[in-house]
């Protein structure tokens, strides 16, 4: 599948046909609407050609942006993705430093033309976003506000530990202002303040690099995503390991929709009483 | 003459027809061979499952043996049931499993809850299998803990201010994961994933409004202990996931407590899961490698 994958690459007429053929081939079936992409083995693809770890990173961002045209060809309307967790603060400093100037470079050059298309929105943390990364991203958000069709949630300085405390911030202030009860307090309302509160949840979690963990990435949003776990390192993820994790979707497409209605009926019956034996619902304890 | 005044018209017509057919083709023979595959590995799963079946028997040393050649050995697993094809003889006998291999914590989930409803008679099973396997040696004591969102909607004000305060509570026993005398069993579902989740907000509400914190107090440890620490003792999240119920589709479990967790789907069904097959899964985890960000 690599050597695949690289003969394709190298040669951009097949490129585009097999992404032609992909698209046909995949839209037969139902198509995700949301991906949501865990770019994994950035630095291990520059160790293994012993460059440095930036240009694994430089490499990852160029493969971003070929995936957001990849998903656009195939219908893919949102798209996730995990550029940057609270946790890779701990990695060394130059190396952080490389990556959000890495960050800013790369948002500077293609940020203009993507927000034409696409609506941008800002995952995270802000307070630990540099502030020139914070600018652009925020510009980003606000020029591209209108936009229905498309959107890139791009997830800077994100855990989804972190979000989900920032949502219950969130709501105990909302609480101590009247504007929320505490009858209103339920996983339904709790959804509406996590960043992702305007978004449907991903259809498919696409992992790069072999690791078989979500890395407090998108906890309360996956909770009924299909999960696909990827050998490929991101810079080397292409428009085929994209089909086989649609192709992988559309298999668990069932199953997908029947968590789904699960949890959407859990979430809405919060306080309701459930019978231990049928595990059915009984009464309501309190009235909304 | 009509055909041959729109020849470009008529031309990719003909064309769209046999090139749909050609794609349609290629959909189904993908998804016929995906679906052969996954037949072809469940029929592989079973026989190895019969051969153990009819001529492997696992004793308690064997299992203490292997146990310890793992490099590393989940503290906490967590087991993913298909709600509908739940066995409890047989998931009876893969918690004795995990138990003679050494793990202390296990939790089962099932995305409707129905083990939840058949708990006493499982515990029957597992009593029986332990029996069995530990026959003359002392069992590890079973200890039934809360789900998550009993735990958190059972927690007293007292109990919820020492998990503000990150303190603990007076008189409580810390978890001790050298201690081989007991094992934790949990029984989740995705309902208790959003309860839980809920109630720790309102406990956090109530607590503001009695002026004990602001919002800005709340961080993640905060949310932690009142999720996780029951009586101010806490068990390690699950470091290990094993789906059994044949797909990789995310069964609502506990997301606060699995953001670490190595997630790997049996390739057969809870029914067909035999030793050797659990032990390649256990093996599997025991060589992950874990960055935390790094």
């Amino acid at each position: 599948m690599e050597w695949l994958s690289r003969v394709v690459e190298r040669v951009p007429f097949l490129k585009s046909l097999l992404l032609w053929f992909i698209c046909r081939v995949a839209q037969m079936g139902p198509v995700p609407g949301h991906v949501a992409f865990i770019m994994d083995g950035n630095r291990r693809y520059a160790r293994q050609r012993n460059q440095k770890v930036v240009l694994g990173h430089r490499e990852g961002g160029i493969k971003l942006q070929e995936m957001l045209d990849s998903c656009e060809a195939l219908g893919i309307h949102t798209v996730t993705a995990f550029a940057f967790s609270l946790d890779n603060f701990k990695r060394s400093q130059q190396e952080v430093d490389d990556l959000l100037n890495l960050a800013v470079e790369k948002l500077t050059d293609n940020l203009p033309e993507l927000v034409t298309k696409t609506r941008v929105k800002l995952f995270g943390d802000v307070s630990r976003v540099p502030p020139n990364l914070l600018r652009l991203l925020e510009k980003a958000a606000k020029d591209s506000e209108h936009i229905k069709s498309s959107t890139l949630n791009l997830c800077f300085s994100y855990t989804s530990t972190n979000e989900m405390m920032r949502a219950t911030r969130k709501m105990v202030d909302a609480c101590a202002k009247g504007t929320l009860t505490e009858n209103d307090i339920d996983p339904i309302s709790f959804e509406s303040f996590l960043d992702s509160s305007e978004c449907i949840e991903p259809d498919v979690v696409i992992r790069t690099s072999g690791e078989v963990r979500l890395s407090d990435f998108c906890l309360w949003q996956t909770m009924s995503s299909c999960i696909y776990f990827c050998q490929a390192l991101w810079p080397d993820f292409s428009v085929l390991h994209l089909f086989l994790s649609i192709i992988h979707y559309q298999q668990n497409f069932d199953v997908i929709q029947q968590r789904r209605k699960t949890m959407k009926r859990f979430k809405e019956s919060f306080r309701s009483e459930v019978d231990p034996k049928t595990r059915k619902c009984r009464i309501q304890k309190k009235d909304k | 003459v009509s055909l041959m005044a729109s020849p470009p018209g008529v031309v990719a017509r003909l064309f769209h027809i046999p090139i749909t057919l050609v794609l349609v083709c290629v959909y189904n023979v993908i998804h016929a061979s995906y679906s052969l595959l996954k037949r072809a590995l469940q029929i592989k799963f079973a026989l190895i499952h019969l051969y153990d079946q009819l001529f492997t028997t696992i004793t308690l040393s064997e299992l203490r043996q292997k146990g310890k050649t793992l490099s590393q050995s989940p503290k906490h697993l967590a087991i993913v049931l298909d709600s509908e094809s739940l066995c409890l003889s047989k998931l009876a006998t893969v918690v004795v499993w995990a138990l003679g291999v050494g793990i202390r914590n296990i939790t089962l989930h099932d995305i409707d809850g129905k083990l939840k409803g058949d708990q006493k008679d499982f515990l029957k099973f597992l009593e029986h299998e332990e029996r069995k396997l530990f026959r003359g040696s002392s069992a590890p004591q079973l200890v039934v803990r809360p789900s998550p969102a009993d735990i958190v909607s059972k927690k007293s004000p007292q109990e919820v201010l020492c998990d503000i305060q990150n303190k603990p509570q007076e008189g409580t026993v810390a978890y001790d994961e050298t201690n081989s005398d007991y094992f934790h069993l949990t029984f989740t579902c995705a309902r208790d994933s959003t309860d839980a989740m809920a109630t720790c907000i309102e406990k956090l509400v109530s607590a503001s409004k009695d002026g004990i914190l602001s919002s800005e107090d709340i961080d993640i440890q905060m949310i932690d202990n009142i999720l996780t620490s029951q009586s101010g003792s806490k068990i390690p999240d699950p470091d290990f996931i094993l789906k059994l119920d044949q797909n990789m589709v995310q069964a609502g479990l506990l997301p606060w407590q699995t953001r670490y967790s190595e997630i790997m789907q049996a390739q057969c069904s809870l029914s067909s899961l035999s030793f050797s097959s659990f032990w390649n899964c256990l093996e599997y985890y025991s060589r992950r490698n874990k960055r935390f960000g790094k």
